[in-house]
């Protein structure tokens, strides 16, 4: 082992000692910054994820629209949508606001017009049937008919309806008639019951009713508003949107392909940023502990003043004086890095545990859980943030060592000798 | 005597002087000869700040003078690379300082063993020779302390071992007894002289006391910059 990598590691871990004080505090630092970085960044990570896969479920992968579609139209275009290689499955819908009411209780809700048959193959309707956590309220897509209706929770809650009751819907198609001085006769739809999908907006802005209703009440005989697509695994939907977008403009067709990725750009980039400020915030961490590391090896080219005029005398180059020094910040970075990394997988498999240990505390937990419509704390481990923090860490840790090892590596022999 | 063959180190017009507190210029070395010669011990005194320590560093190169020359081995120490300079230093030289200068993170073992290691990768032989030098200063069974277990004298006694480790041509020892009692002050300046001259090693010792000196083979005072034998 070339001497100076053996000083500096005899420096930190002295013979006779598990470890100096100094580079144990150095150590703890580095070890501590890079655990809460890396816990941080794989949280957020996991909620990033959690929020695209419900965005995912609520929106599919692309959707194809085009004002009204006609029916002949729609076939041909769902059966030229199955027969591509990235398509897993693809389903017509018609969306619209209407009025719903229920006694004199108004409310403007989306109602989505499906195909029962395909639309589990596109989005998770059933699941946030089975979400449903009262018995009395479930229902399954079976008990969807032409007059019955499926609202979300929070929808049904505000219009105050139950399974079995009946609400009166309005649609803009209805306006028209008013105009033409017809008679304005709601469609009376019977609730079969509730979904929840965990988001507010949705589960309090959506009923569900079937296509063909839903093109009774916007007029639209057989047509439909869109095709939403659901993508094989692994395919990239914006590519997938852009590639369709290209074919359709080439056929001269007045159609417009979305992908869930472009439709949410905005919340995204907010998700994608938060995670950047974070990282921003958190590396100063990592700075304070680079900080204390070269106060404690400044500290330590004072105190081995004499020491280094020692290594001079005994035959050491300035380079390797400083090589001394520079190595223990390495050292340090490096133990503090792989600390950090075991500390951080270690909290991080016992994150749920702890979490509700402490939720338990002040009796939060299913208030916890509920604002955010997960079961627990969510993580994705990415390698790329693990490499990431460690390149970071001992950059900084290294560059914290250079300032001490010059110093070091400067001093004089005769002087370093003589001093005090 | 051949003095090329003969010589270990020379310093020839060695002049060095110092800034002083008060802006002045004061001249430490005037002009100052010394040759030592193979396997002889030589003393060094002088009255304080006549510039011994100085010196030492000046012809261990640890301080370059202001003028003059400085040989080691009959080599011309200023024309060497600074990768050769360290090397040869290590080679050459052996020091024994006052303060002892042990590394305290390291045992006595390792604090023998150092002064190879700064030179070439080591081996069980190296080792051995470690552990030999300690049980001829009489530390066999301390192997394994640290520094800050041991005695002034005993610290004292594992410098001695280290500075022998590389077997080098002269052994500088300024002021090696200065921090003992007398008694062990004795003792270790007995054990110098006696190593150097059994591991083949010049000495030049730098003290204040007379009684020492007069063991050398040679005395030379230093005055005024200059060295004067002593006879």
């Amino acid at each position: 082992m070339p001497w100076p990598l053996y000083l500096a590691l005899k420096q930190l871990f002295p013979t006779g000692r598990f470890f100096s004080f100094y580079s144990a505090i150095s150590i703890v630092g580095v070890m501590l910054g890079v655990m809460v970085l890396l816990i941080v960044q794989t949280v957020m990570n996991g909620f990033g994820d959690k929020i695209r896969e419900n965005i995912v479920a609520r929106d599919a992968d692309i959707r194809v629209m085009g004002g009204i579609i006609k029916r002949d139209e729609w076939k041909e275009l769902l059966t030229e949508l199955e027969a591509r290689e990235e398509v897993l499955a693809a389903t017509p819908y018609a969306e619209g606001v209407v009025m719903m009411k229920n006694g004199q209780v108004p409310f403007m809700p989306y109602l989505r017009g499906i195909d029962p048959e395909r639309e589990g193959m596109v989005l998770p309707l059933e699941k946030f049937l089975k979400n449903v956590e009262v018995e009395e309220l479930k229902c399954t897509l079976d008990d969807l008919d032409d007059e019955t209706i499926i609202l979300g929770v929070d929808l049904a809650r505000n219009l105050q309806v139950l399974p079995g009751d009946v609400v009166e819907v309005f649609t803009p198609l209805m306006l028209e008639k008013a105009k033409q001085d017809e008679i304005l006769l709601p469609r009376e739809m019977k609730v079969a019951g509730v979904f929840r999908s965990g988001w507010y907006e949705v589960d309090s802005l959506y009923g569900v009713v079937t296509l063909r209703v839903m093109q009774e009440l916007y007029g639209l005989d057989r047509g439909i508003h869109g095709i939403s697509i659901k993508l094989l695994d692994g395919e990239d939907a914006d590519a997938v949107s852009r590639s369709l977008q290209e074919d359709y403009d080439s056929k001269g067709l007045p159609l417009r392909t979305l992908s869930w990725l472009k439709k949410n750009e905005s919340f995204l980039f907010f998700l994608s940023m938060e995670k950047w400020v974070m990282f921003f915030i958190m590396i100063f961490i990592i700075l304070v502990a680079s900080f204390s590391i070269a106060v404690t090896l400044s500290v330590s080219v004072l105190r081995k003043t004499r020491e280094i005029g020692l290594l001079a005398a005994l035959g050491a180059r300035r380079g390797q004086i400083a090589q001394t020094f520079c190595l223990q910040s390495i050292a340090i970075g490096t133990l503090g890095v792989t600390l950090g990394i075991a500390g951080a997988l270690l909290a991080l498999q016992y994150r749920n545990a702890v979490v509700t240990f402490l939720l338990g505390i002040f009796n939060a937990q299913d208030a916890f859980y509920q604002l955010y419509g997960f079961e627990g704390i969510p993580a994705s481990y990415s390698m790329r943030d693990f490499v990431l923090v460690s390149f970071f860490t001992l950059l900084l840790t290294t560059v914290a060592g250079l300032l001490p090892a010059i110093r070091a590596a400067r001093l004089k022999p005769a002087e370093a000798l003589r001093s005090e | 005597m051949n003095d090329t063959v003969n010589t270990v180190l020379q310093a020839k017009g060695v002049e060095k002087s110092f800034q002083g507190p008060d802006g002045l210029t004061i001249d430490v070395l005037r002009s100052a000869d010394l040759k030592v010669h193979s396997g002889e011990s030589l003393s060094i005194r002088g009255e304080s700040g006549s510039g011994k320590s100085t010196f030492l560093n000046v012809i261990s190169w640890l301080d370059q003078p202001d003028k003059g020359l400085v040989f080691w081995d009959g080599l011309e120490v200023p024309a060497l690379s600074r990768q050769e300079l360290a090397r040869r230093r290590s080679e050459v030289l052996g020091f024994v300082f006052q303060s002892y200068y042990l590394m305290p993170e390291l045992n006595v073992l390792e604090n023998v063993v150092m002064a190879s290691r700064m030179i070439r990768m080591i081996g069980r032989a190296e080792w051995n020779r470690a552990e030999q030098l300690l049980e001829k200063v009489g530390l066999q069974e301390r192997l394994k302390q640290l520094p800050s277990k041991l005695s002034g004298g005993e610290r004292q006694r594992v410098a001695i071992a280290r500075a022998l480790m590389n077997r080098p041509s002269v052994i500088l020892a300024d002021e090696p007894t200065g921090n003992l009692d007398e008694e062990t002050a004795s003792l270790v300046m007995e054990l110098l002289l006696n190593l150097s001259r059994k591991e083949e090693a010049s000495l030049v010792l730098v003290t204040h006391n007379p009684t020492f000196a007069a063991r050398t083979d040679r005395q030379v005072m230093l005055s005024g910059g200059k060295f004067e034998e002593v006879s």
